[in-house]
């Protein structure tokens, strides 16, 4: 076989078969919205409310859950919620109120949970009885204590949070998920693929900063909304 | 169905049997790989030499690719060169770092052939000779480059994909180059499109940088 390949030749037409854009796999989708999360990223002037939003929706869509929320650490170092997809109006407003310090994020006794890594917890309802006014938070508060129909079942108050971890492991900010659309605890795949998606975050963070402040051993992320 | 204490338990351990890291899958250690490239391409004291032969140890590492090598623009002369390169002979080495390539340069389909398979990545068939006269020195093994395809599956001596990284407006800022598999057979469309977000990731960190050199 030898000579120029033109375009109808068996090889380049083979060549565009194999690597169709269109994704065949979960794994090659998945990898299509992470490049898109990027891609958007790069654009100039692009600011992390935008970014963490862009964050939230590409979670939305692409692993079937009907609630995410992302939060982040302010210029006076206190954590809020920033990115909001799947909720209602009023449960909104009522988390934008929510500001954590560090040692609240860190609190182990307020928030209990099953370790799952360094990086994931599962928070189940079971061990956060509602408090009063806590249904604000919720989207559906009246089903919350509600029988778990089985063990692999996610309920309405049960969440997924993900820690967003600087080069140094510094908390820089949060990424929950609830209300998965099959009603199942995710697969261990979606878990590892959420993972990723925390570690992209975090480094699109830390690179969005003014170069000054990188440098600097201030490790917040500056939220411009 | 158990209650009260029974079925928390039963939770805790549905839970660490799901999400146990004994259960690795193909995925995991190249997701591991690229967090681990992110943790320390995120400080901004990683200088950025580091950060490209990261980049190239990930890939070397983790994909079947033989030669791994990335070239970048230079803000000086805005001509592109090759800053690392792996797997390759230290003859083959020396010869790729003396190549610049304009824009132009790169993509003059009458001097190096090429397959558009997406908006990324161009395949570089060999029996095309995709290379300037003298660049035969840049192969490992210039002896195999009249090798013949037998399968269409097959990744020839002489074969090799440009994956190239592009800024917001789609400007290219650089590219790996990647040839020789260890099977023999063409790399599969998973492996493009890692390869792909690893571009995508590099030149994210090169515009927040603002620059190669930064």
């Amino acid at each position: 076989m030898t000579g120029r390949h033109t375009k109808d030749s068996q090889e380049t037409k083979f060549l565009l078969e194999k690597y169709a854009p269109v994704s065949n796999t979960e794994d090659e989708q998945i990898i299509e919205v992470l490049d898109s999360l990027t891609l958007h990223t790069k654009m100039p002037g692009q600011s992390t409310a935008v970014f963490l939003n862009d964050v939230a929706r590409a979670i939305y869509k692409a692993f079937g859950f009907k609630e995410v929320s992302i939060g982040a650490k302010d210029r006076e170092g206190i954590f809020k919620c920033v990115a909001m997809v799947g909720f209602r109006d009023e449960v909104k407003t009522s988390r934008q109120k929510l500001s954590y310090t560090l040692a609240e994020m860190m609190d182990a006794r307020a928030y209990p949970s099953t370790r799952v890594n360094k990086i994931v917890e599962i928070h189940l309802i079971d061990d956060m009885p509602l408090k009063e006014g806590g249904g604000d938070m919720y989207n559906r508060p009246s089903l919350i204590g509600k029988e778990r129909p089985s063990p692999d079942s996610m309920v309405e108050g049960d969440y997924i949070e993900f820690s967003v971890l600087g080069p140094s492991d510094e908390l820089l900010g949060w990424i929950e998920m609830s209300g998965p659309r099959d009603g199942k605890f995710p697969s261990r795949s979606t878990i590892k693929w959420l993972e990723f998606i925390s570690t992209i975050t975090a480094a699109c963070l830390k690179l969005k900063e003014p170069t000054k402040e990188r440098h600097a051993a201030d490790t917040s992320v500056h939220v411009e909304t | 169905m158990p209650t009260g204490v029974d079925q928390k338990l039963e939770l805790s351990r549905m839970i660490r049997e799901r999400y146990s890291p004994i259960k690795r899958e193909e995925k995991d250690s190249i997701v591991d790989g690229i967090e681990q490239f992110l943790k320390s391409a995120m400080s901004p004291r990683t200088p950025m030499h580091t950060i490209l032969m990261d980049a190239a140890k990930l890939i070397h590492r983790n994909f079947e690719f033989q030669y791994v090598s990335i070239a970048v623009k230079d803000p000086v002369d805005e001509k592109f060169r090759y800053i690392v390169a792996l797997g390759l002979t230290p003859s083959a080495e020396a010869a790729y770092k003396e190549i610049r390539y304009s824009h132009a340069d790169l993509f003059d389909e009458s001097v190096f052939p090429s397959t558009k398979v997406s908006t990324y990545t161009h395949f570089y068939m060999a029996e095309d000779a995709p290379y300037k006269p003298g660049e035969e020195k840049s192969y490992t093994r210039p002896s195999l480059l009249s090798m013949t395809r037998a399968n269409s599956d097959d990744m020839l001596e002489g074969d090799y994909i440009d994956v190239f990284m592009q800024g917001y407006v789609r400007d290219i800022t650089g590219y790996f180059e990647l040839a020789g598999t260890r099977s023999g057979k063409l790399p599969s469309k998973t492996t493009i499109r890692w390869m792909e977000l690893i571009a995508s990731l590099l030149s994210t960190i090169e515009a927040h940088r603002g620059g190669w050199k930064a």
